[in-house]
C-alpha cells in the first residue's frame, strides 16, 4: 500500500521530468537523422547538378551558335558583304538577352580579328584574344565539308577560359571568306542557380525540421506524454486513498499496457475490498464483539480509502496545450503559403480598377484580409462559448478552404479580394478556436506557458508556410500553391477533429467587451496612448507594408526569383523568433520598456536607410531582418508595460481593457500598412516607399522616446513604487 | 420495332450527312454555283486562289469571267448584265470595281449599281471604309462583304522603321484613283502623328484627265532630290500599270522603295514590302464567297484581313542601292 503522507506532486512529477528528457533526447536524435540524411542527398544533388553542368552549357551555346549562324550565313548567302552587314550588335544582343549565362557574343573575321560583339564579358573575352589564349577552330577543315549543315556537333569547339565557357562556331559561305562567331557563357548565372537550388534546399530542411518537430511533439504528448501524464493524476489519487477510478487507456502500446496494468490493480484492490466485505459480514454473524472489530477495522480502513466495487469510474486525460498547437501550426503554415506571392498575384489579376492606382489596388488583398480578420474575430469569440473550440475549429476550416480554393481560381482582382475576405473569416475562427482552447487548458492549471505554445505555433507555421510558398509557388505556380494551402487545411481540420475535446466546456468569461471605458481609459493614459501610437501601429504599418506588401513588389522588380523573396521575407519571422526572448527578458528582468519599444522603431528605420546602398536582394534582406528583429525586441516589453501601467487593485480589469484596446488600434495599423505603403510605391517609387516605410516606425520612435522623458514621471513606465501615473 | 430500328438508320444517315460535311463540300450541289467575275485588269494571282479554293473543296462553281480592261464604264456594263442573268454571287476584283459595281453606301442608283439585288465579294479593295463601299468593317450592312490586303497604316510604317528608321517620305500617285487619296490621307496623318515628313509630288494630268506616265521618272527624281528617305508605293492603279519605270526610276535616284502590295517587289524593282500575298487573300476571299453561298448574310460578315503577311525584301535592288536590310530583319523576311 501507498503510504498516506506521500507527497503527491512530487510522485507525478518525476516521471513527467524523465519522459521530457527523453522526449528532448528523442527529438534531438530524430532531427540529427534528419537533417544528416538531407545534408547527404542534397549534396549528392549538387554534385549531379554540377556533372551535368557543362555539356548542358555546351548544349545551349551550340542551338544558340547555329540559330546566329544561320541568320549570318543566309546574309552572306545572298551576298551581303560580311563588312556590310547591318545593325549586327543589335541581332547579336537579342540572343544574349535571351539567354542571360551569356557573358558575350561575339564575330571574328577570317584572321581572328573582332568584327562585332555584346555582353558584359566582352572585354575580357578581347583580353584573352589579344593574349593568344581563343581557340580558333581549323576553317579550312570545315570549307572542305561539303555540306556544313550535315554535322553540327563537329563544327563547334569549346574550350573553358577563366570562369568562361568559349563556343567557336564557323561560319562558312562557298566564295565568301569564313567568319567565326565566339560565343561565352559565364558560369556566373549557373553558380546563381546552383546557389538558388542550395538554398531551396536549406529551405526545405529548415522546414522538414520544425514540421518534424512539431509532429514528434504531438505523438510523443499524444503517445506518451497524455498517459503518463494522466496515470500520475491517477497515482496521485490512489496515493490520497482514492481507489474509486480507473484510468482511460490511451497512448501507444507500452503506455496501453502500463494504464491496463494500473486498472487491473485498482480492481484488483477493489474486488478485494469487496470480497472483504463480504467475509466481514460474514465473521460479523459470528458474534458481536467479533462484529465491532471487523466494522472497526473497516472504519479504520475507509477512512483512509475510499474504495467503489462494481461501479468503478473513469479518469480521462485533460486536453493538453499541445492538441491545439500541431493544428494551428498546420493551419498558419497553410494560410502562409502564399504570402510571399500575395501582392505578386493581385499584381497579375489587376484589370478594369482605372479608378483605382494599380498600386493601391494590389494593395486591396491583403487590407480586406486584416478588415475581415478584425470583424469576425469578436463573432468567432461569442461562438466559440456557444459551440466549443473544436466546433469552431472544424466550422472555420470550411471558408478558409474555399477562400483558398476561390483565390487560386481568381480570374480578377475583385474575386481574389472577395476569397481572402472567406479565408479571413476562417483564419479568425480558426486562430480564436486555438486561443480560447489554450486559454482552458491554461484556466485548468495544467500549463502556465501555453500562451506561448499559441505564439510559437504561429511563428513556426509562419516560417515554415512563407519559405516553402515561395519554393513551391516557384514550382507549380500560384493556382497550385493555392490549392495546396487548401488541402493543408483540411489536414489540420480532420487533426483537430480527432484531437481537440469534443464536448464543449465554457469559455472562460472574458472582461466584459466594455469599448466605451476603454476609450476613456486609453484617452486618459497619456504613456499608454504614446505606447499605441508611436509603437503598435508604426510597427504593423512598417510589418504590413513592408514585409508582406512591398518586398515581394520590390523584389520582383529586380528581377529576384520567387524563392529569395520567400526566403527574405522569411528573415521577418526569424529575425522575431531570435529577439523575441531578449526583448521579454529586457521587460522582465531588468525592467527596460522604452530602450526596446525605441528599438522596435529605429532597428526598421536603420535597415530602410541602408537600402539605397545595397543590392536589391541584400537590402531587403536586411531591412526585413532589422524589421523582425526590431519587433521582436518589442513585442514582449509593448505587452508587459500595459499591466505595469495599471497598478492598483483595479489593474487586471483594466491591463486587459487596454490590451484589448492595443489589439484593436494594431489592426487599424495592419489595414492601413498596404495602402500606405501602395500609395508611396505609386508616389515615390519602391525605394522610396521602403525608405518612407522605414522612417515612418523610426520617427515614431523618437518621438516616443521624447514622450517618455517629458511626461511627467521619469521613463515610459514609471517604477511601481515611484508614485503611479 | 421498325421503328426503332428506322430510327437508327436516321441516326446513321445524319452522322453520314455529318461526316460529308466535315471533309467535303458542305452540300451535294446538283447544279454548279454560278458566280460573275468582274475584273479591272484581267486575271490574276488573287482571281486564282479565288477559283482554287473552290476546286480544291470540290465545289462545283460555274465562273463567269468579265474583264473591265480599267474602264468604269465597262463596270457598269457587265454589272446591267448581271442584273439581266442573276448569277449566285458578283466578284469584284479591285477598288474602282468595286466602287463603281456596288456604289456609294449612302447615295445608291439602283439603276446602275448592283444595290442589294444580288450578294457580292471585293478584294483587292483599298480603304473600303474611307471609299464608302461599306459603313464599317465589322459590319458591312449591305449585301457585300470582302477582304483586306493591305495592313493598317501604323503598322506598315512601324515595318518599314524596322528596315531603316526614317525622317521623310515621298510618295507619287495618280490624283484621279480614290485609293491612292485615301492612302496619301493616312499617311498625311501618320506623318504628323509621328513627325516625319511626307513629300507628296502627285503625277500630272494630261488634257483628257489621266494622269501622264512619262511624268513618272521626274516626280521620282524630284522627291529624291527634296530629301525623301523612302519612297512609299501607293496600291494604285496607274503605278501598277507602270511599276517597271516607277521602280527603276527610285534605283536610278537612289532611293529605296516601300510598298503594300505585291507586284511591285515581286514583278519590279521595289525594296521592301509587307504584302498579303494576293493568291492567299483570293482563297481568303472565296472561303467569304462559299459563306453567303450557303447562305449566310453578308451584311453580317466582317471584311478582314488575312491573320499573317509576308515581310518580302527584294535583295538584288539592296545590292543595287547598297542599302541592306538589318540582320534582325533577315530572320524572319522572304527574299526575292
Amino acid at each position: 500500500m501507498i503510504a498516506q503522507g506521500s507527497k503527491p506532486s512530487a510522485a507525478s512529477r518525476a516521471p513527467a521530468v524523465a519522459s521530457g528528457r527523453e522526449s528532448a533526447a528523442l527529438i534531438l536524435l530524430v532531427v540529427a537523422v534528419l537533417v544528416l540524411a538531407t545534408l547527404y542527398v542534397a549534396n549528392r544533388a549538387l554534385d549531379a547538378f554540377n556533372r551535368e553542368l557543362l555539356p548542358l552549357m555546351d548544349r545551349e551555346a551550340e542551338a544558340v551558335s547555329s540559330s546566329i549562324a544561320a541568320t549570318i550565313e543566309r546574309a552572306l548567302a545572298l551576298g551581303i558583304p560580311a563588312d556590310r552587314l547591318v545593325e549586327v550588335d543589335p541581332f547579336l544582343d537579342e540572343f544574349r538577352r535571351q539567354l542571360p549565362s551569356l557573358g558575350y557574343v561575339a564575330l571574328l573575321d577570317h584572321d581572328g580579328r573582332l568584327m562585332h560583339g555584346v555582353g558584359p564579358e566582352l572585354p575580357a573575352f578581347e583580353a584573352m584574344l589579344a593574349a593568344g589564349r581563343v581557340l580558333k577552330p581549323d576553317l579550312g577543315l570545315v570549307q572542305a565539308q561539303p555540306d556544313p549543315d550535315g554535322d553540327l556537333a563537329g563544327r563547334s569547339i569549346s574550350t573553358s577560359l577563366d570562369g568562361i565557357r568559349d563556343t567557336a562556331w564557323p561560319i562558312v559561305v562557298p566564295g565568301q571568306e569564313a567568319l567565326v562567331l565566339h560565343i561565352g557563357s559565364s558560369s556566373r548565372a549557373y553558380d546563381a542557380q546552383i546557389a538558388d537550388v542550395r538554398w531551396d534546399i536549406w529551405i526545405v530542411l529548415l522546414v522538414s525540421v520544425l514540421a518534424t518537430y512539431e509532429i514528434l511533439i504531438f505523438l510523443l504528448a499524444r503517445s506518451a506524454e497524455a498517459p503518463m501524464t494522466l496515470l500520475g493524476r491517477a497515482v496521485d489519487r490512489v496515493a490520497g486513498g482514492d481507489w474509486t477510478r480507473t484510468v482511460a487507456v490511451i497512448g501507444s502500446d507500452e503506455s496501453r499496457q502500463v494504464l491496463r496494468t494500473f486498472n487491473l490493480a485498482v480492481r484488483t484492490v477493489n474486488e478485494a475490498f469487496a470480497r472483504l466485505s463480504w467475509k466481514a459480514e460474514e465473521v460479523a454473524r459470528e458474534g458481536r464483539e467479533a462484529a465491532e472489530r471487523i466494522a472497526r477495522e473497516i472504519g479504520a480502513l475507509t477512512e483512509r480509502h475510499r474504495f467503489a466495487p462494481g461501479h468503478l469510474a473513469r479518469m480521462t486525460a485533460l486536453p493538453g496545450a499541445v492538441m491545439a498547437r500541431t493544428p494551428l501550426f498546420i493551419f498558419v503554415f497553410a494560410e502562409q503559403l502564399p504570402t510571399s506571392f500575395m501582392p505578386l498575384y493581385a499584381g497579375s489579376l489587376y484589370s478594369r480598377f482605372s479608378w483605382l492606382d494599380p498600386a493601391v489596388a494590389i494593395g486591396l488583398p491583403l487590407s480586406a484580409f486584416v478588415v475581415a480578420v478584425a470583424v469576425a474575430t469578436p463573432f468567432g469569440g461569442w461562438w466559440v462559448g456557444r459551440i466549443g473550440s473544436r466546433n469552431v475549429f472544424l466550422l472555420g476550416a470550411l471558408p478558409a478552404v474555399l477562400g483558398h480554393v476561390l483565390a487560386g481560381l481568381a480570374s480578377d482582382l475583385t474575386m481574389l479580394i472577395a476569397a481572402r475576405v472567406i479565408a479571413a473569416i476562417g483564419y479568425a475562427l480558426v486562430t480564436i478556436a486555438c486561443q480560447h482552447h489554450l486559454v482552458q487548458v491554461a484556466s485548468l492549471g495544467r500549463q502556465a506557458g501555453s500562451l506561448a505554445v499559441f505564439v510559437l505555433a504561429v511563428v513556426t507555421g509562419t516560417i515554415c508556410g512563407m519559405a516553402i510558398g515561395a519554393v513551391v509557388a516557384d514550382r507549380l505556380g500560384f493556382t497550385s500553391t493555392f490549392m495546396v494551402a487548401g488541402g493543408l487545411v483540411v489536414v489540420a481540420a480532420l487533426l483537430a477533429g480527432w484531437v481537440l475535446p469534443a464536448d464543449h466546456d465554457a469559455a472562460p468569461a472574458r472582461p466584459a467587451a466594455n469599448g466605451g471605458s476603454a476609450w476613456l481609459m486609453a484617452l486618459r493614459a497619456p504613456r499608454f496612448l504614446a505606447i499605441v501610437i508611436l509603437a503598435a501601429i508604426p510597427a504593423k504599418i512598417a510589418l504590413n507594408g513592408m514585409v508582406y506588401y512591398l518586398a515581394p513588389l520590390y523584389l520582383a522588380q529586380a528581377e529576384i526569383t520567387l524563392p529569395a523573396i520567400g526566403r527574405t521575407i522569411m528573415m521577418y519571422s526569424i529575425g522575431m523568433l531570435v529577439a523575441i526572448r531578449v526583448g521579454a527578458w529586457l521587460a522582465d528582468r531588468r525592467r527596460l520598456y522604452l530602450m526596446p519599444l525605441a528599438l522596435m522603431g529605429l532597428l526598421p528605420a536603420a535597415g530602410a536607410l541602408l537600402l539605397p546602398w545595397q543590392d536589391p536582394a541584400a537590402g531587403m534582406l536586411i531591412a526585413v531582418t532589422a524589421l523582425g528583429i526590431g519587433h521582436g525586441l518589442g513585442s514582449a516589453p509593448m505587452l508587459a508595460a500595459v499591466p505595469a501601467l495599471c497598478p492598483g487593485p483595479d489593474g487586471r480589469r483594466q491591463a486587459a481593457l487596454l490590451l484589448g484596446f492595443l489589439r484593436s488600434a494594431e489592426r487599424v495599423g495592419s489595414m492601413l500598412g498596404p495602402m500606405i505603403a501602395a500609395t508611396l510605391l505609386a508616389t515615390t517609387g519602391p525605394t522610396g516607399a521602403a525608405l518612407w516605410l522605414g522612417l515612418i516606425p523610426g520617427a515614431a520612435a523618437i518621438l516616443l522616446v521624447l514622450a517618455g522623458w517629458l511626461l511627467p514621471g521619469r521613463g515610459l513606465v514609471p517604477a511601481v513604487d515611484g508614485g503611479g501615473r | 420495332m421498325s421503328r426503332v430500328l428506322l430510327g437508327r438508320r436516321g441516326l446513321l444517315a445524319g452522322g453520314l450527312g455529318i461526316g460529308l460535311a466535315a471533309g467535303r463540300p458542305a452540300r451535294a450541289q446538283q447544279r454548279p454555283w454560278r458566280i460573275m467575275m468582274i475584273t479591272w485588269r484581267g486575271w490574276e494571282d488573287a482571281c486564282q486562289g479565288f477559283a482554287d479554293y473552290f476546286s480544291e473543296r470540290n465545289v462545283p462553281v460555274e465562273l463567269i469571267l468579265r474583264d473591265a480592261g480599267q474602264s468604269a464604264a465597262t463596270v457598269t456594263r457587265h454589272v446591267a448584265e448581271a442584273k439581266a442573268t442573276r448569277p449566285d454571287l458578283v466578284y469584284l476584283w479591285g477598288t474602282t470595281t468595286a466602287m463603281v459595281a456596288l456604289g456609294p453606301y449612302d447615295a445608291l442608283d439602283p439603276a446602275i449599281h448592283l444595290a442589294d439585288e444580288i450578294p457580292a465579294v471585293f478584294n483587292i479593295v483599298t480603304e473600303p471604309v474611307w471609299n464608302k463601299i461599306v459603313p464599317s468593317l465589322e459590319r458591312p450592312s449591305r449585301r457585300a462583304t470582302g477582304t483586306l490586303y493591305i495592313t493598317a497604316m501604323e503598322q506598315q510604317l512601324a515595318t518599314l522603321a524596322t528596315y531603316r528608321p526614317f525622317r521623310s517620305m515621298g510618295i507619287t500617285y495618280s490624283p484621279i484613283e480614290g485609293n491612292s487619296r485615301a492612302v496619301v490621307e493616312l499617311l498625311g496623318q501618320e506623318a504628323k502623328r509621328t513627325g516625319f515628313e511626307l513629300i507628296d509630288r502627285p503625277v500630272p494630268l494630261d488634257d483628257a484627265g489621266k494622269p501622264i506616265a512619262a511624268a513618272l521618272p521626274g516626280k521620282v527624281a524630284e522627291i529624291a532630290r527634296a530629301g525623301a528617305e523612302w519612297l512609299y508605293i501607293a496600291p494604285d492603279s496607274f503605278l501598277n500599270g507602270n511599276k517597271l519605270p516607277l521602280t527603276q526610276a527610285a534605283l536610278d535616284a537612289g532611293l529605296p522603295s516601300f510598298t503594300s502590295t505585291e507586284p511591285y517587289i515581286l514583278q519590279a524593282h521595289a525594296l521592301f514590302g509587307l504584302v498579303s500575298r494576293y493568291y492567299a487573300v483570293g482563297q481568303f476571299t472565296a472561303f467569304k464567297a462559299e459563306q453567303i453561298l450557303n447562305g449566310a448574310e453578308p451584311a453580317t460578315i466582317a471584311v478582314e484581313p488575312l491573320a499573317r503577311f509576308s515581310l518580302i525584301v527584294n535583295v538584288q535592288t539592296a545590292k543595287r542601292l547598297e542599302f541592306y536590310p538589318p540582320l534582325s530583319l533577315l530572320r524572319f523576311a522572304e527574299t526575292v
